[in-house]
């Protein structure tokens, strides 16, 4: 397939300390970095940060990569990772994205609807354990089976079922209302 | 709420929308990045390390003190212990030659050195013995022969020395030997060296 071949050449081409090569490779992947991300920490400005932290990793520990997996599930491992390390490691981080949930859902502001659900959404998300939010993003979000999830974040299937199952169980109990009020409209 | 319900409400959630410059200028941010090493990016892993290969080194340099500490210990002992041996050996060899065949027993305790002589030179040749005895009223150290009597915790005993080298020091009521073999119920701690022929 010419999209892979692609890839493995720029993978190849990165391995030797390309940097243009790499390049293309951060070029097709930034957007779903930055979204795994976002959707991780609830912050843009945190989101860029390990979004780039994460793509210089990825090029220290090119060499690691040995293709047995798809290099973007290898890419969404140590971004997982680098979100998980960096939620552990600042957990008065965390306190303030609590606090900042809790105005989005007081905000009585008018804003456009689909901009209120995102806020809401990721309120939501932010609420959950970092184990949890990673299991819900890579399989609702990414559409990731749960083995392919298990396989990112280093832990058996039954365990990313547990996660997925308990965290949607939380989400639909914070999101009630929001449906509801979908429904009455 | 179901299940699609849930599903399709989370994928309404959009991510924040960045300017297509910002998406033009990423490669090269994360390119330049690379290129001048950084410090900002990647310090997670790398921190790891250096704190796990921190740690290891510190705990590689105290295991290597407490092993120096014990061995310089354990050598101090085992010189103590070979001077001990050497003294005792002198001591016998000098009082046998002022009281020959009438030395029974020296023993030392608190720094005060006793002898115990027979009336007449009787006490036949055999292989000295070296005994240190800790009991009710603290540790003695008794220099003596195979075949005479020591007393302990007030008990008088005999202390015998086997083909091997072996010390024996029977009791009324118990045995003690360095091989262990024996039920030690005298209440004291017995330490035994044959000194070998001193004679």
């Amino acid at each position: 397939m010419v999209v892979i071949d692609e890839e493995e050449n720029w993978i190849a081409r990165s391995r030797e300390g390309d940097h243009e090569a790499f390049g293309a490779l951060v070029r097709r992947y930034q957007r779903m970095i930055h979204a795994l991300t976002f959707r991780m920490t609830g912050s843009s400005s945190d989101a860029e940060d390990l979004a780039q932290e994460t793509f210089f990793t990825a090029f220290q520990e090119l060499g690691g990569f040995k293709g047995d997996a798809r290099f973007s599930s290898w890419l969404y491992r140590i971004a997982t990772n680098r979100c998980l390390y960096w939620l552990k490691r600042s957990e008065r981080r965390v306190r303030a994205h609590e606090s900042w949930a809790k105005e989005i859902a007081n905000d009585d502001a008018p804003e456009d609807g689909g901009e209120a659900i995102s806020k809401q959404v990721q309120s939501a998300l932010m609420k959950l354990n970092a184990k949890q939010r990673a299991a819900v993003v890579l399989t609702t979000f990414d559409n990731m089976s749960h083995a392919e999830a298990a396989a990112v974040l280093g832990c058996s299937e039954t365990t990313v079922s547990w996660r997925v199952f308990a965290a949607r169980r939380k989400l639909k109990h914070w999101l009630e209302p929001v449906v509801k009020g979908g429904r009455d409209d | 709420m179901t299940d699609p319900e849930l599903d399709d409400l989370l994928r309404k959630a959009k991510t924040p929308s960045r300017a297509e410059e910002y998406w033009e200028e990423f490669p090269g941010v994360v390119s330049r990045g690379i290129a001048r090493g950084e410090p900002g990016f990647a310090t997670g892993p790398r921190r790891s390390r250096l704190v796990f290969a921190t740690a290891w080194a510190v705990s590689f340099a105290t295991l290597c003190v407490l092993t120096g500490f014990w061995f310089g210990k354990w050598h101090k002992t085992h010189l103590a212990q070979g001077d001990e041996v050497a003294q005792a050996r002198k001591l016998v060899a000098e009082l046998a030659t002022l009281f020959p065949n009438q030395v029974q027993s020296i023993v030392i305790e608190n720094g005060r050195t006793e002898l115990h002589l027979s009336e007449n030179a009787d006490v036949p040749r055999s292989t000295a013995i070296l005994l240190r005895i800790c009991g009710k009223s603290g540790c003695e150290k008794v220099i003596t022969f195979s075949g005479q009597q020591v007393r302990v915790n007030g008990q008088p005993c005999d202390v015998l020395v086997d083909s091997r080298g072996n010390v024996i020091v029977a009791g009324s009521r118990f045995v003690w030997s360095t091989t262990g073999g024996a039920g030690n119920s005298s209440g004291a701690q017995i330490h035994a060296r044959s000194l070998g022929d001193v004679l």
